[in-house]
Formats: structure tokens, C-alpha cells, sequence
């Protein structure tokens, strides 16, 4: 009996289109969608360095502390691109190079240090943010002659770009600590809760007051929890598998790093599932028969949740636990986050543990509420008019 | 006695839709349970079934108590309730199977099943297609298919032929009688006193949540003073002739509108004769003629005051 509920309820779930393209279809769209708006943003303070001809003259040679400063922004670390790619040549050399557009600035030490560039840019402000930084550094500093008639003399146009945070930004960085991957985390997280939409219709499906193929299930012989029962598995399962394809699209096509413990991933994929699901599990029995309210509390409750984990602007995250720490341990989107963050940032597998403890046990908790609030069998009453068919 | 139903009582806040309601349904009977919309048909199916908590009385099917964890009676009840219960997502014979595999575990007896009821409904044509590929009339022959093919010794059917074609709907009304004829005990209800005459061996007519009268369909009619109804179509009378028809023998109700005459007779020999002897004394033409028995709209409406048709 229950394998046959069991059966019929997968290849319901799985005909389900509208749910289907909810549960997985858009997440994966989603993530393609943060992909391609990060890799445009990742372009535009590009890392490929910016030229710089350095002139081999007396001054510079003379110049140690200007030479290391030098040497720290133009090595390469953590397989990032270096800020600056140095060539020490002649003046002449350096002019050269200039015009052929193959350096995108010169720098000159006078023995005070000038800036020759051709045309205002990225890489020309990111020299000069350099140099800006080095002159707050070592208060000796020359001045930028331009070569450009279009660009006005003080060189305002230059300063307006945003380099300055990414040149202080960028070399503290010991630890790739990478803000996109909050969002890729953060959309795992909701496309994990948005299996609530599953939930909602495994109740719908056994309770007499919300459809009538619930009705008709009530009428069978056969215990209402267990084929609750059935249909939570069966969601249950698409909803696991569901969260593996996208987990794998995002490793494999957008190559969001997850670290390599897949089988923690995977774990953390199957306890989010249940979580979601069972969220749906008692929104649905407590909003018992408008559909649009079910649905709509549970894309606002969905969308609050993973808003709060990070989905729409990563840094809120650290924002709402510092200020709200409760929040943190009480918002499944955030469990799910952390569970991944735990893992790809600790050694160690305490916060990991903590995290999937807390998310069965919310699980639980929804699960339990939604047995007392379906369990009884005789409805007070059953309206004619259903919206299922 | 297949369904014994005792002083059932249900509230829906002040409104009473069963009010103090008894009844009993025999082995082999095709029992009809008549109401307008909005009389407690479905409201008193529904606590029968125990899926609705009612405010009083009693309830036994097969001679037990019905209760919704009573399986042992459920297995022999097939239901078709009024509002269409199948699943989207499967196709017609999946949807069988699926509903008959809740009663049948034997997986070559299920089969059997299916298709027999398949086979029943006329839907072998059909037996891959979705739901929503079905048409009003076929869509309800799928949601009968799915309440008997468990063979059931009790059926009970919830208005099965509303927003239905004349076609699926004679085969629907055959279909039930074939299904009394195989041994099932019927309840059907519906607001269409024909069909409920068509069929029906016996049947209940409610009001509000209260019987009105029970009986068969000869019974229920010989409880009036009605023995005919005749229409003359096309006809001219004045004054003195209308006088005359209304102090004809057992004419309780004289209507003459739109050069059209309605004679309600109560009971009584000759009631036609003695009208048509009248207008040819008088030499009164007349386009055409028709004499009705009473149907069970005149039951209502005589019991009620009110017509039974919306
Ligand atoms: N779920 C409900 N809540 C409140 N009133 C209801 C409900 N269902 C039915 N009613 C009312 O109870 C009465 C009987 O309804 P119903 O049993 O559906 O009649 P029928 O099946 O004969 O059309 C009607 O007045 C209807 O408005
Ligand atoms: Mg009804």
C-alpha cells in the first residue's frame, strides 16, 4: 500500500511542472543570472594588471623604500593578478611604450615621482591610487603631468574612480574571503526552502477541506498518515535531488567554490530539503483553504529568510547577527548558509554539526505542528467550491 | 440495511443544513436523495461518510457505526462526490489504478479491475490521456471510474451528471442501473427530479436540511391531490366559457394566459373527456392538447410552496 502511494505520488510531483520550474528551473537560472552579474563586476575592476614603465634612473635606484613598495604590489599572490605589472626601462624606452599603448602609465622619480599617462582610465587611476597611497605612506611625492589635452589639469577625472577601495582592499586580503559565494550560498538556501512548495501540495492532497482528491483519499481505507507520509518522502527525494543538480551546476558550470566535502554538501542539501519541505508542511495545514495566502506567506517567508542569510546583499547577512545573533540560529536559510560557510572556512566539523542539528531539528519541530494540525478526521467543514481542479 | 442515519443534526455556525434528519437505505435499492441547491445533500453525503463532524445523532453503514478509521466498512463504499477528484498528472488509467490500489492490493486483480471499469465508462479510447484532454462529459465518467472500480457494495454518487452532455449523461443513468443490477445498493442525489424519477426506487425529497416526503416516485405523487395537468395550446375563451372550466368536475386550478389553458384536476375519472366535451359544445378551436401527470416538481411545490427548478 505504501509503495504504491509512493509511486503514484512521484510521478505526480514529477509531472508537476509549475512546482518543477519553482524548485529547480529558477534557482539555476538565478545563480546563472548572480554568475553573469558578478563576472561583469569582476571585470570592471578588472584583474589584469595595470602597465607600468618604471624609469631606470639614478633617483629610483637610489629610492629602496619606493622599489619594495614596488615589488608588494607587482607579485603575484593567492593566483590573483598582481595590481601592477613593472618594466624597469630607459626613459626613452619608457616614451616608446607609452605610445605604442603598450605600458599604461610611466613613472618617473625626479627625484620627486611623476605620472605620465596618455588617456584617463582604469588602469592609469589604479597607478596613481598607487602612487596617492605611497605619497600618504612616504609624504614624498611628485607630481602627474598629463600629456592629454582632454583631461582636466588637476587630474580630477582620475581620482573619481573607485580604485581607491580596491587598493586598500586588495592586498590586506590574506584569505580569499570571496563575497559572491554568500550569495551562491544564499541562493542554495532558498531554493532549499522553496521545496516548501511541495509541502503544500502533499497537504492539499490529503485533507479533505482542501481538495477533493483529499476528500477522496479520506474516504479510502487507508490511514491519512500514511499516505501523508508517502507524499512527504516522494517530495522529499525530488526536493534532495533537485538541490544536487543545482549544487552541481554551480560547481561544475559556474565553478562557485564549495570546497571539496561533497558528502557534507550533499548532507546539508538533504537536511535543507527537509527543512523547506516541512516549513511548507505547515503553512500549509495552518492556512487551511486560500491557496493564494499559502503561497504567498510562503514566498514571503521564503524571500525574508534567505534575504536575511544574504541572498540580495551579502554583507546584510553579518549585519542582522551582529545585531539580532538570535536570528542566526533561528532562520533556516541561515543555517543552511552557515553549513556551507562552516565547512568551507573551519577545519573542524563543531559549527557544521551545530548548524544541521538546529536545521533537524526545526524540521522536526515544523513536522510535529503539522501532524497536530492535520491530524484530526472529521472536518468541521468541507467547502464545495475547490481549487485544485 | 446498508445505511441507517438517526436525528442527524449539523450546524454550520447558525445555519442548519441537516436538521433532525433520519433515514434508512435498504439492500439493493437505488435511493434518491431530491433537494434544490443548498438543501443539505452534500452536507448530509458528507456526514455519512464521516468526513464532516456533525452536532448530533447517529450513523451506521453495513450495521456498524461509521467512523472515519472504520476501513472495514470503507472498503466496500465507492464514492463520487459532486466536485471532480482526479489527479492531473496522471492519465486516465493511471488514475484507476491509483485510486483503486488504495482498496486493492493484489496487483493482477487491480488490473482486472481497471479495466473493467475502463471498459464501463466507455473510456477505452481515452485511456492515455490527461485530465485536462477530457471533456466536461468524459472527465466525469473518469471520476466515476475512479469510485467504483473496487467494486463497491455501496455506492453513493453526489450530483454526477452536473454540467454534463445529454449523451455521457444517459450513459451515466444507465451505468448506475447497471451497477444496481449487479448487486450494489445506490445513493444518488441531484436537484434534476427527472433523473431522480428515471432511476430511482425509492427517494427522499429534502428542503433546508428536512425531509419533506419519502416514497417511491407513486407514493411520493399519490401524496398530492394532483391527477392531471392539462395544457390546450392556441385557444380562445372568454369569460363565461373560463367560468364554466373552472366549475368542471375536479378542476382545482384554472390558468388561461397568452391564449394558452392549464387545467390542474385533482384526482377523478374522465377529467380530460369532461374538458374536451366542454370546448366542442362550446365549438372552441383549439391548437393542440396535452395532459400531464404529476411530476415530482408539483410534490415540491405543493409541500413547499416553492418550485424545485432554479
Ligand atoms: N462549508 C460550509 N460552510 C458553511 N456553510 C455551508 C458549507 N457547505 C454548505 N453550506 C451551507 O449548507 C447548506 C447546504 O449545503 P449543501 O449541503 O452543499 O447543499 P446541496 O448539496 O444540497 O446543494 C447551504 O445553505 C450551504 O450554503
Ligand atoms: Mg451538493
Amino acid at each position: 500500500m505504501f509503495t504504491h502511494v509512493f509511486k503514484y505520488r512521484l510521478k505526480c510531483l514529477l509531472r508537476d511542472k509549475v512546482v518543477l520550474f519553482w524548485t529547480i528551473l529558477f534557482p539555476i537560472v538565478l545563480s546563472t543570472l548572480f554568475f553573469t552579474a558578478f563576472s561583469n563586476l569582476n571585470n570592471a575592476v578588472s584583474f589584469t594588471s595595470a602597465k607600468v614603465a618604471v624609469v631606470d634612473n639614478e633617483a629610483y635606484r637610489n629610492n629602496k623604500p619606493f622599489q619594495e613598495a614596488l615589488v608588494s604590489v607587482s607579485e603575484k599572490r593567492d593566483e590573483q593578478e598582481p595590481l601592477l605589472s613593472v618594466e624597469l626601462v630607459s626613459s626613452d624606452e619608457a616614451e616608446t611604450l607609452l605610445e605604442q599603448g603598450k605600458v599604461h602609465g610611466i613613472i618617473l622619480l625626479d627625484p620627486d615621482i611623476k605620472l605620465v599617462v596618455k588617456q584617463s582610465g582604469m588602469h592609469q587611476s589604479i597607478i596613481k591610487s598607487f602612487l596617492d597611497q605611497y605619497r600618504q605612506i612616504s609624504a614624498s611625492y611628485g607630481t602627474v603631468i598629463l600629456r592629454n589635452f582632454d583631461i582636466p589639469a588637476n587630474g580630477d577625472t582620475l581620482t573619481r574612480f573607485p580604485a581607491d577601495d580596491y587598493l586598500t582592499e586588495l592586498p590586506l586580503g590574506k584569505n580569499k574571503t570571496d563575497n559572491t559565494v554568500t550569495y551562491y550560498y544564499a541562493l542554495l538556501a532558498m531554493a532549499s526552502l522553496y521545496g516548501a512548495f511541495w509541502g503544500l501540495r502533499v497537504i492539499g492532497e490529503v485533507q479533505a477541506d482542501q481538495s477533493a482528491n483529499g476528500a477522496r483519499i479520506n474516504l479510502a481505507p487507508v490511514h491519512k498518515m500514511k499516505t501523508l507520509l508517502a507524499g512527504i518522502l516522494a517530495a522529499w527525494i525530488i526536493q534532495f535531488v533537485e538541490l544536487s543538480l543545482l549544487l552541481l551546476y554551480m560547481i561544475l558550470v559556474l565553478k562557485v567554490p564549495f570546497g571539496n566535502q561533497a558528502g557534507y554538501i550533499l548532507l546539508t542539501c538533504l537536511v535543507g530539503a527537509l527543512a523547506g519541505l516541512t516549513l511548507g508542511t505547515l503553512v500549509s495545514g495552518l492556512v487551511k483553504r486560500n491557496l493564494g495566502l499559502k503561497i504567498g506567506v510562503l514566498i514571503g517567508l521564503s524571500m525574508l529568510m534567505s534575504g536575511l542569510a544574504g541572498l540580495y546583499f551579502a554583507p546584510f547577512k553579518y549585519i542582522v547577527i551582529k545585531a539580532v545573533p538570535m536570528l542566526a540560529y533561528i532562520n533556516p536559510a541561515n543555517l543552511i548558509t552557515d553549513a556551507l560557510y562552516a565547512l568551507y572556512y573551519y577545519d573542524t566539523y563543531h559549527r557544521f554539526a551545530l548548524n544541521i542539528a538546529l536545521l533537524l531539528a526545526f524540521s522536526a519541530v515544523f513536522l510535529l505542528l503539522t501532524y497536530l494540525t492535520v491530524r484530526r478526521d472529521r472536518y468541521a467543514s468541507i467547502p464545495s467550491i475547490q481549487e485544485d481542479n | 440495511m446498508v445505511i441507517k442515519v438517526e436525528n442527524l443534526v449539523k450546524r454550520y455556525g447558525d445555519l442548519i443544513a441537516v436538521d433532525h434528519l433520519s433515514l434508512e437505505v435498504q439492500q439493493g435499492e437505488i435511493f434518491g436523495l431530491l433537494g434544490p441547491n443548498g438543501s443539505g445533500k452534500t452536507t448530509l453525503i458528507n456526514c455519512i461518510l464521516a468526513l464532516l463532524k456533525y452536532d448530533k445523532g447517529n450513523i451506521s453503514i453495513f450495521g456498524k457505526p461509521m467512523r472515519p478509521d472504520a476501513y472495514d466498512i470503507k472498503r466496500d463504499i465507492g464514492v463520487i462526490m459532486q466536485n471532480v477528484a482526479v489527479f492531473n498528472e496522471l492519465t486516465v488509467y493511471e488514475n484507476i489504478d491509483y485510486f483503486c490500489g488504495l482498496y486493492v492490493k493484489d496487483k493482477a486483480e487491480r488490473k482486472r479491475l481497471v479495466e473493467e471499469a475502463i471498459e464501463f465508462v466507455g473510456l477505452n479510447d481515452f485511456r492515455s490521456f490527461y485530465p485536462k484532454k477530457l471533456s466536461g462529459g468524459l472527465l466525469r465518467r473518469l471520476n466515476i471510474a475512479c469510485g467504483i472500480a473496487h467494486k463497491p457494495k455501496l455506492i453513493i454518487l453526489d450530483e454526477p451528471t452536473v454540467a454534463v452532455d445529454p449523451q455521457s449523461r444517459n450513459n451515466i443513468l444507465e451505468g448506475i442501473v447497471r451497477l444496481n443490477k449487479q448487486g450494489a445498493t445506490i445513493v444518488y442525489t441531484s436537484h434534476y427530479m427527472e433523473e431522480v424519477e428515471q432511476i430511482c426506487t425509492r427517494i427522499m425529497i429534502i428542503d433546508k436540511g428536512r425531509i419533506i416526503a419519502t416514497g417511491t416516485k407513486e407514493e411520493l405523487k399519490s401524496m398530492i391531490n394532483i391527477g392531471e395537468i392539462v395544457s390546450v395550446g392556441s385557444v380562445e375563451l372568454n369569460q363565461t366559457q373560463l367560468e364554466t372550466i373552472r366549475r368542471l368536475p375536479n378542476a382545482s386550478q384554472v390558468e388561461y394566459e397568452n391564449h394558452n389553458l392549464t387545467v390542474t384536476f385533482a384526482k377523478g375519472r374522465s377529467n380530460l373527456l369532461n374538458l374536451m366535451d366542454l370546448l366542442r359544445k362550446e365549438n372552441v378551436d383549439y391548437g393542440s392538447v396535452y395532459s400531464q401527470l404529476p411530476t415530482l416538481n408539483d410534490v415540491f411545490l405543493e409541500f413547499t410552496g416553492k418550485q424545485l427548478r432554479d
